[in-house]
């Protein structure tokens, strides 16, 4: 058996002490890598092979998350947040907000939050300028910052490149399919012939959206947070003219709306964007 | 057996209805009891006459490691503490789930942190999570010295998980307590709380 003098004893403990140092920082780095890059793939990429001076073009962010993540759609409803870019791209480019499609409820415990799965496409329209020259090469660029979560979130930052050749015509890209699945799940304007209202009561709202014909199914998504409690279940009743939905309202609503604004689903790929004026009794104005 | 059906599913619909309707600003705060990381005992209703702020807390979340790893929680802690303001951190994660701690490991973690709650409060069964509805790690409530919830919803304005952004951000808290200690009504008393989910049992 060995025996430690003072001075080894000494030594040891500060051996000890580095090794433990040293395992908290591989810990640190360790959390620092686990790395939403492993659980959530991001790519820059467009629906044509070239930018057609003065054209709109579409770009995408590509998102491919591992079983069980997930993203967060514009509200992100009961917790989260939405990927957010910042774009960098040459003089006279003007990128437009990120398209959502529309998302699905996305249950924890007594919660909801409302996000993507799997794999999805953030469309982006951008406008390129007229006098861009033809020949050149445009280097689009962006930063990402995303927030993926399973139980836990992990969230991430990412530089995102790519360069198209500018020309008089464009053809379809590799991922072009990809854009033309998306944009059936992109919320249209509702059709002209529709009629929607919403009225107030004490704690729900019913919205009533008079289609010209049943809606058997469909599920709101609110686009703006503090309106509608999330987790609630939404109640349908479905008429030949259309469809009412009893929504609860958020505990946080504290001032009567004027309008309930969100997207509905009534069918997969059928999505419409609502924006319904609310009707509140005398007593709630 | 027909009477403790009949109490079961009263108590299961009582639970419901407190996981469907949390508490609202104007109403008399639900009241609690409550063991810390030092084993001491806390009621609300005790706290009556002071002002109580309710910080839901998980050490591993992105957005509480925000506000911790800035100080920035710990400065509004400091500062509203030494102005006698009741301040629980409460850790509502179930065992086995992010941010669950042992008594030991909250203390641990409050030392290294430099925070200094009055309390940090032990609610592994989510059971003050679920009378309040937090849904987010931070999820904040401000309390007034009659017991009734003046405010509650999100530490600040930029929902991020960017230590950059709480020096621009507008500190909701803050200004519910300056407001409400100085006689005001509170300007903003909701907004909507940002973080990752409570990791409650499932």
């Amino acid at each position: 058996m060995p025996s430690f003098g003072d001075s080894s004893l000494k030594r040891f403990t500060i051996v000890r002490w580095l090794v433990l140092v040293l395992a908290g920082f591989e810990t640190l780095y360790a959390a620092a890598q686990t790395p939403a890059a492993s659980v959530s793939k991001v790519a820059l990429v467009s629906e044509q092979d070239a930018v057609v001076p003065g054209k709109q073009f579409w770009l995408g962010l590509k998102f491919d998350l591992d079983p069980g993540w997930h993203i967060y759609w514009v509200n992100a409803g009961d917790s989260g947040e939405p990927p957010k870019v910042e774009w960098h791209m040459p003089q006279g480019f003007r990128a437009s907000d990120i398209q959502w499609p529309y998302p699905e409820r996305l249950k924890s415990s007594s919660f909801v939050d409302y996000g993507y799965q799997d794999h999805v496409l953030l469309m982006v329209p951008v406008h390129a300028p007229l006098d861009l020259k033809v020949g050149e090469r445009v280097s689009l660029e962006g930063h990402l910052r995303w927030v993926v979560c399973r139980e836990v979130c992990i969230p991430a930052r990412q530089d995102l490149a790519l360069v198209l050749p500018s020309a008089r015509r464009e053809s379809a890209s590799d991922s072009n399919d990809l854009f033309e699945v998306t944009r059936k799940r992109l919320p249209k304007p509702m059709p002209s012939n529709w009629r929607v209202t919403a009225v107030s009561d004490n704690d729900q709202f019913e919205l009533t959206i008079n289609a010209g014909h049943r809606i058997s199914q469909s599920t709101f998504f609110p686009l703006l947070p503090q309106q509608v409690e999330n987790a609630a279940p939404q109640q349908l009743s479905s008429f030949p003219r259309g469809v009412r939905i009893r929504l609860r309202k958020s505990d946080q609503l504290l001032k009567p709306i004027a309008a309930l604004k969100g997207v509905l689903v009534v069918a997969p790929d059928e999505a419409y964007v609502i924006d319904a004026p609310v009707r509140n009794p005398e007593h709630l104005r | 057996m027909k009477r403790t059906f009949l109490f079961l599913a009263v108590v299961v619909c009582l639970l419901i209805a407190s996981a469907l309707f949390g508490v609202r600003i104007g109403e008399a705060a639900p009241d609690f009891n409550a063991v810390d990381s030092r084993g001491s005992t806390h009621r609300l209703l005790d706290s009556k006459g002071r002002f109580v702020v309710l910080e839901w807390h998980n050490q591993g979340c992105p957005y509480t490691q925000k506000h911790y790893q800035s100080g920035n929680m710990q400065r509004l802690q400091k500062e509203w503490t030494a102005r006698g303001v009741v301040w629980y951190t409460v850790i509502s994660s179930a065992q086995g789930q992010q941010g669950f701690v042992t008594a030991q490991q909250e203390n641990d973690y409050l030392q290294r942190m430099s925070a200094s709650p009055t309390a940090a409060l032990l609610d592994p069964t989510g059971q003050i999570g679920h009378l309040y509805t937090a849904k987010t790690t931070p999820h904040m409530f401000v309390i007034n010295p009659a017991g009734v919830l003046v405010y509650e919803g999100a530490i600040d304005d930029k929902p991020t998980t960017d230590q950059s952004d709480i020096v621009t951000a507008k500190n909701f808290v803050s200004l519910a307590l300056q407001e409400a200690t100085s006689g005001k009504p509170v300007s903003i008393p909701t907004s909507r709380p940002y973080g990752c989910s409570v990791k409650y049992a499932n």
